[in-house]
Order: C-alpha cells, then structure tokens, then sequence
C-alpha cells in the first residue's frame, strides 16, 4: 500500500548511517521483521526510483517505525537531508519477512554492517528464546545496537574488520567456530552477500536450517519488473525469484544454489 | 462538460487511451493492490518468449538523470504459463489484455501468435524492438525487410489485431513504420528504450552486469514524442506513443503529436497509481480546454512556421 508518512526524526545513528522514525500506524501495526518499506527520497521527484530500506523496529501502540540506513549514494544523501515535520512518499510494508516460530527454543541472528538493522527487530519478535546475535562492523565507529541486543537478553559477538573493538576479522569466524550441528533451530541472516554465502553454506551443508535476507538493486518493489530477480533452486532445477516479493527473505535451501 | 475519454484501436474499445507499457506491469495483478485495473484502458504484459527464460544477471538497473536503464533481458514464464495462468485473471477486469510477443526467431513469433489465438487476448504487441536479448528480436526491428517479414508472418496465423512495437535505435524510424503498415499492422507502438550504458568509474566496468541496457523515463520524452510525431506522418494506421509519460500533460504532447493512446512505463516504478493518474490528467486537460474526444486532438499539433 502507498503511504504518506510524517517524519518524526532523522538523526546521526553512526559514522555515516542515519536512523529515521515515521509515523506509520498502519505498516507499525502490520509488519514483520524482515519486511521493507519503498521510499520516495526526494520530494521533489529528482530521483525517479525509490529506495527500499528494512525496517529495523515497528511499535505499533505509538503507530511508529524505525529504519536505519547508510548515505551510500544519490537517494540516501537526499533522505538524509530530510527534516522532522516533513512527510514523506513510502510504500509498504513490502516483500516476505522472517519466519516467526513460538516453538523455536535456540537461535542464531548473523549480520553484517547494515545487515544488522532487520535483525534487532526479529530479535525483539524472539523475545524469550535463546539468541546468540553474532554481529560484524567495519570499525568502532560503526558499531550499533549492542545495548539494544543485551536488553533482549541476546548473547552478542562482535567483530570489526580493523579489530578497533570485538574479535578482529570477519563475524563468520566466530560464527564458524561456535557453530555445531543442531545447536540453533534456526539461523537468520542478513549483511553482505559474501558473509551470507558463507553462513548459508555452513548451516545447510550441516543439515540445520537457515533463512536469508537478500539485497538487490530494485524497481517496482512489488514483483511487476524483475529487476531485482535472484537465482534460486526449483524441483525442475534453477530458477528465478524477486527479491522484492519472493524475498528479501528466502529459506537457505533455495538460495545461492551452487553452495 | 462530460468528455469522452474512450478510444478505439483496429475494433478494439479502451475506456480510457492509458495503457501501462510492457515489462513495467508484470501482468497486471502485481498492482491491483494500488489501482482498480478496471480503471486502465489496457495492460502490455511482459514480454513473452516461446520458452520460458531466465534473463540477465543482475544488476539489471541503474537510474541516470532523469531516467533509468534497465537490463532484464525478458525474463518470464513463457507464452504457455501465460495463457494458462494470467489471461483468467486479467479477464476478469474491463482492461484489455495486450500480449507481448519477442521471439528469438521467426518461427517463435508464429508459433507464439498460433498460441494465442482464441485465448481472450485483445491485441497482440509484437516485440521486434527489446534491446537487452542476443538473438532476434531488435535485429528484427532494425530493417524495414526484418519488419516486414516478422509482421507478414503474424499477420498470416492471426486475426487478433497487431500492434508492431518499435526501436528509436535506427536512422529512420519513420520507414520501419510504414513497412510495419505495409505488411498488415493494425497500430505500431513506440518509442521502446534507448539502449545506452551507465560506468562506474571506481570499478571501470558498466554498473549493468549486461553492459548495456534500454534507457526510459522523462530523459527520453522529447525523442519519443519527436519519433511519434514523425511516424503519425508517415502512416496512416494507429500510433499509440510511450516514452517518459508522468502526467496527463506529458500524454497530451504525444497525442497532439499524432499518438492515438498512449503507453506509461518508468513512472509506474516512481508511483504506483501513475496509469490511472495520466488518465485523469487527460481528462482534467480535455475539460479545461472544452475537449469532447480525443479524436479532435490527435495530430493537433500547431507547428512553427507552418
């Protein structure tokens, strides 16, 4: 669904990501980790595209949500431009989100850089469980939403490329080491396409499940133009999803077919 | 005043002269939770293959100034899975159903033409001009002889009215429309994309993972409606004009330029409703200026000097 949504911050998260809060009680009260929303980032239509961005946290009794973002390019240094008060062109909630299981007693969250955002909103929807949330930065300054995963009671990891805080080198590391068969009865994943190969790869070869979020350049965001298509394991052999309706979200015994 | 927005192309009746252009729509469905399809004078599905097809690898999409390229190398479920899964659906609504038909070779077009016939399908869009495939297609749409042969071909296996879609990437697109009436099309549509390329130059290599793509949007506005202009003077068939339409005002310069209806594309990515949004534009445009059928204007364009 297109909505109007009135902005109600857009500050400095860290070095160069913002974190946004809207007012959008329709999308707060409907949506799941996982999810994005499609977004108009001027408002003056200098940028014919919109851009998708996870949703990072949805309270549905204040009818706000939380996204949060790096300025990497044209459309994200015009979002960050924008100012309380304003309102903004969104379209969403879109696209399929993680899979939310009461019965699931131990799992494992694994992101990277801006990865990571979705997944603290799917941790606070695993309220209870036992979550190890393995979380990879570039550096320190980088380095979000670690209180945040405490607070729900996550186990958390930290690494940083440069090691300026936490294990020094990539989180797949660490995840590579603590890892066992069976030991999570799912892993979720979300971050850079290498990390996410390399996850997916490990937990499906081992037998245990595993559900990834994928990221694409993307059009419509709704299915119509195939932009954002990935290929994908079918009975017949490979095949071809969206991204952005099929996805973000796809169980790791479809994706990434050749691991 | 009570307009008339209706229009009528080779028999076929569209409530409204706003169809939303190929491979931006999917099949209609993937809208109809932002418009009542009801509302659109017609749908060009995705281009169909004979064969289903995988397309190109991605990235399949950059934006550039004013515009976008786009790479997918008509990926879709091929012609069968069409007729089997789509056409049901899309029947249900008062939009006409246009099948875009790209073959990789000339039997492909036929045989795909053969398939459809007696399916519901209301006109057919040959697709002799989608720059993003190796084989056929585009080669196709770049010679009048090319042109004439596949629309000859069609023409033979089909009584389902033919648009023939046309490419801006040749010297005169004006003769490729006249061979295109010669040989039995119903309309032509035009303008399909630019092909270009957009470089990333920290990488040096093309942002599109297929090096080139098609360029839409409001960047190619003026060629289209140019093209439009110089191909209404030429035929004397239906010409159903595209390229870079966001408003209703964008849709009037092509129907003044000679455009019979019109084709939105790129601008349904930037809004979701933008076909039932041109098509109010018209509407608000006819009443304003005391407009009771688009007839009256189209080709009503006043030239300088003239």
């Amino acid at each position: 669904m297109s909505n109007n949504a009135k902005l109600i911050s857009n500050e400095n998260f860290c070095e160069n990501n913002m974190l946004m809060k809207l007012k959008a009680p329709l999308i707060a009260s409907s949506t799941k980790p996982g999810q994005f929303i499609n977004i108009l980032c001027s408002p003056d239509n200098k940028l014919i595209l919109r851009r998708p961005i996870s949703i990072m946290d949805a309270d549905s009794a204040k009818g706000t949500i939380d996204i949060a973002y790096e300025i990497r390019g044209e459309g994200t240094r015009l979002l960050a431009e924008r100012k309380a008060g304003e309102v903004l062109d969104i379209m969403g909630p879109l696209g399929n989100g993680f899979l939310i299981d009461k019965t699931f007693k131990n799992i494992a969250i694994v992101g990277g850089g801006i990865g990571i955002y979705p997944l603290y909103f799917l941790a606070k929807k695993y309220s209870g469980c036992n979550i190890d949330v393995y979380m990879g930065y570039q550096c320190a300054k980088k380095v979000v939403l670690g209180d945040e995963f405490d607070r729900e009671g996550c186990r958390v990891y930290l690494s940083t490329d440069d090691g300026s805080i936490g294990h020094g080198g990539y989180i797949t590391d660490i995840f590579s080491k603590n890892y066992q068969k069976g030991m999570y009865d799912m892993v979720f994943v979300c971050g850079p396409e290498i990390m996410s190969r390399k996850v997916v790869s490990l937990v499906k070869n081992a037998g245990d499940r595993v559900q990834v979020s994928l990221e694409e350049r993307m059009g419509c965001g709704i299915g119509a133009c195939l932009v954002c298509s990935c290929e994908v394991k079918t009975a017949e052999g490979i095949g071809r999803k969206t991204v952005c309706k099929d996805g973000p979200v796809f169980d790791g015994a479809i994706v990434f077919p050749e691991v | 005043m009570v307009v008339n927005t209706s229009i009528r192309i080779a028999g076929v009746e569209f409530i409204n002269p706003v169809i939303a252009a190929s491979g931006t729509y999917g099949f209609g469905r993937e809208y109809a939770d932002y418009v009542d399809l009801n509302n659109l004078g017609g749908i060009s599905v995705k281009g169909l293959t004979l064969q289903p097809r995988m397309g190109n690898k991605t990235p399949r999409i950059a934006e550039t100034p004013s515009g976008i390229l786009n790479s997918v190398g008509l990926q879709n479920p091929g012609v069968e899975a069409f007729i089997r899964e789509e056409i049901p659906y899309l029947k249900q609504f008062k939009t006409k159903v246009i099948a875009n038909i790209a073959g990789n070779t000339l039997e492909d077009y036929i045989e795909m033409a053969e398939k459809l016939n007696g399916t519901g399908t209301d006109m057919l869009e040959v697709n002799v001009s989608c720059p993003n495939v190796k084989h056929g297609c585009v080669t196709f749409g770049t010679t009048t002889s090319g042109v004439t042969e596949v629309t000859k071909a069609v023409r033979r296996v089909t009584d389902i009215p033919i648009i023939v879609k046309l490419t801006p990437n040749v010297s005169d697109i004006a003769s490729i429309a006249m061979a295109a009436e010669d040989a039995g099309a119903d309309a032509v549509s035009l303008i399909n994309t630019i092909t270009g390329m957009v470089i990333d130059v920290n990488t040096r290599q093309p942002v599109l993972a297929n090096n080139t793509g098609g360029l839409s949007g409001p960047a190619v506005r003026p060629i289209a409606v140019r093209m439009v202009h110089e191909v209404y003077k030429a035929v004397s068939i239906p010409v159903i004009g595209m390229g870079g339409i966001c408003t209703g005002e964008d849709a009037i310069q092509f129907i003044l330029a000679g455009a019979s209806a019109v084709m939105v594309g790129t601008w349904n990515f930037n809004n979701p409703c933008a076909c039932t949004d041109v098509a109010s534009g018209i509407e608000s445009y006819m009443v304003k200026n005391g407009i009771a059928s688009l007839k009256e204007i189209t080709g009503a364009l006043i030239l300088n000097g003239e």
